[in-house]
């Protein structure tokens, strides 16, 4: 029998804000953290408009990050940490218990320090190789964020990062899950984060139609996963760290209890690099793997946070996936990517955050910015205004390139 | 530029920039150890070698750098090069 996972920790770094008050304000009165950066428009950017990530100089000072770490960590490794400490925190684990060999880290990025890669390909191909920078390496490897948290906190346990493009963070928490749900680990730091940077836009722009480019002089409204005027997603990043424990002895230490995991489910679509199954069917699986997982039915899911990044064809395989899954009983659902952009590796673990948070306070953060409903989404239950209603069970999916599924539900303890 | 004193001076500031400990110029003899004392990593060694390379244009070959343990090692090192 599987044991109970219970988050007891939050860390963000967010477009939103870079604490839980902040963003629980954001996403209640539906503030978009999108804005424009002329800069990437002189460099030849189209989508020059991003959740951009940037007042971190009082956390990452209160933060006290050793200069021995500090320049073998790639932006998203930097956001990772900074989230860690305030989750670590937050759940006010003991030192020993953080040091303890059952705790682990398992958190990752999608992308990994591109800047020090083309900075080191730069050097390589004027003939300066030698002077190619030594943390390159530690910069750009795929398990930066693990590596730099694991060592900033003194982690002894497994310390290692999946990656999976944009549902990388809710693969690491769900990875992290099924560790502690089957003894492997009895407690771990797990998320994901992700740079905002000009380099990863440029190639998304190379994909043509995956980034917004309508609305770069209205920001704000660019994010409009739903709307029949929607024209791709804003690029975001952040970091999302959370502290997840097997329930029991979580509850023994006195820890607080912010919401139990209660089901993963994760699968491949097998069918594009690049484009979601028109018809949802594998992530519809995904879901209900989830559901299974849990031990819950559809009917019991209070709301939906979408993955919805406000691609043509992205929200339409989700909703199909949705309807595959609960039919003609909907529940609530909206994307907060309206308001964040998307944040890419970080998204599946700041959105968990989201949804703890909605847990918590008791409502629903809106889908910003549908001014006129898409009308393949005539008449479902898309939340456009945030509205306060006591929920006990959330489900939220993530999808990456490569067609890779993964669904998280969690539940309110006091339920 | 080129007198010991010099060289040690900037050897030694070099360290207490890159360096997480509380620790002045007078700390720093020719036997404070760089992992030890210093709690420099390997990375912040060769970061360092790299710097120095850079402010007193020589190059440092790969294994020269396996002998770096001490302040002394870094600054006679430098001395060997510059006179050479």
């Amino acid at each position: 029998m599987k044991r109970r996972v219970a988050i007891t920790g939050l860390g963000l770094v967010s477009c939103l804000g870079h604490d839980i008050t902040t963003v629980v304000d954001a996403l209640r009165s539906g503030t978009s953290g999108i804005r424009a950066l002329p800069a990437w428009r002189e460099q030849g950017l189209k989508s020059w408009i991003a959740g951009v990530i940037d007042g971190l100089e009082d956390k990452q000072k209160a933060a006290q990050l050793p200069k021995k770490l500090l320049p073998g960590m790639s932006k998203a490794a930097l956001y990772c940490c900074l989230a860690a400490r305030d989750a670590v925190n937050d759940s006010a684990l003991s030192e020993d218990l953080l040091t303890d060999p059952q705790t682990g880290c398992i958190v990752g990025s999608g992308v990994s320090g591109v800047r020090s890669v083309y900075r080191a390909g730069d050097l390589f191909a004027s003939g300066r190789g030698r002077r190619i920078d030594p943390y390159t390496v530690l910069r750009s490897m795929s398990s930066s964020a693990s590596a730099s948290v694991s060592n900033l906190l003194g982690i002894h346990g497994r310390s290692y990062s999946l990656s999976s493009a944009c549902a990388t963070s809710a693969h690491n928490i769900g990875h992290a899950c099924e560790l502690i749900a089957h003894g492997a680990l009895e407690r771990a730091v797990s998320g994901g984060g992700e740079d905002v940077s000009e380099l990863v836009t440029a190639a998304f722009q190379a994909l043509r139609l995956a980034l917004s480019t309508r609305y770069v002089e209205t920001p704000t409204h660019a994010s409009r996963p739903y709307d029949a005027e929607r024209d791709g997603f804003v690029v975001s990043g952040g970091a999302g760290i959370v502290m997840v424990e097997e329930l029991a002895s979580a509850r023994r230490r006195g820890a607080r209890l912010r919401a139990e995991i209660l089901g993963y489910g994760a699968n491949s679509d097998g069918f594009d690099l690049v484009l979601p199954q028109p018809d949802g069917r594998q992530a519809a699986t995904c879901m209900e793997a989830a559901l299974d997982d849990a031990g819950v039915t559809a009917d019991e899911i209070d709301y939906v946070n979408t993955h919805g990044t406000a691609t043509i064809h992205g929200d339409l395989a989700e909703v199909a996936a949705l309807r595959r899954v609960f039919g003609e009983r909907m529940p609530p659902f909206s994307s907060t990517k309206s308001m964040t952009g998307h944040a890419l590796g970080a998204a599946g673990a700041l959105e968990l955050i989201f949804c703890v948070a909605m847990l918590e306070h008791g409502f629903l953060a809106p889908s910003i910015n549908i001014d006129q409903i898409d009308p393949a989404f005539e008449g479902l239950p898309i939340v456009t205004e945030s509205t306060r209603r006591p929920i006990t069970t959330i489900l939220t999916n993530n999808f990456g390139f490569g067609g890779t599924n993964a669904s998280l539900v969690l539940r309110k303890l006091d339920a | 530029m080129n007198n010991p004193k010099a060289i040690r001076d900037r050897v030694i500031q070099h360290i207490l920039e890159a360096s997480d400990e509380d620790v002045t110029p007078d700390d720093v003899k020719p036997e404070t150890s760089l992992r030890d004392d210093l709690d420099l990593s390997s990375m912040q060694a060769i970061t360092l070698m790299m710097d120095l390379e850079d402010e007193f244009d020589i190059t440092v070959e790969d294994e020269e750098l396996e002998g770096l343990r001490t302040v002394g090692d870094v600054t006679a090192l430098l001395d060997t090069k510059l006179s050479d």
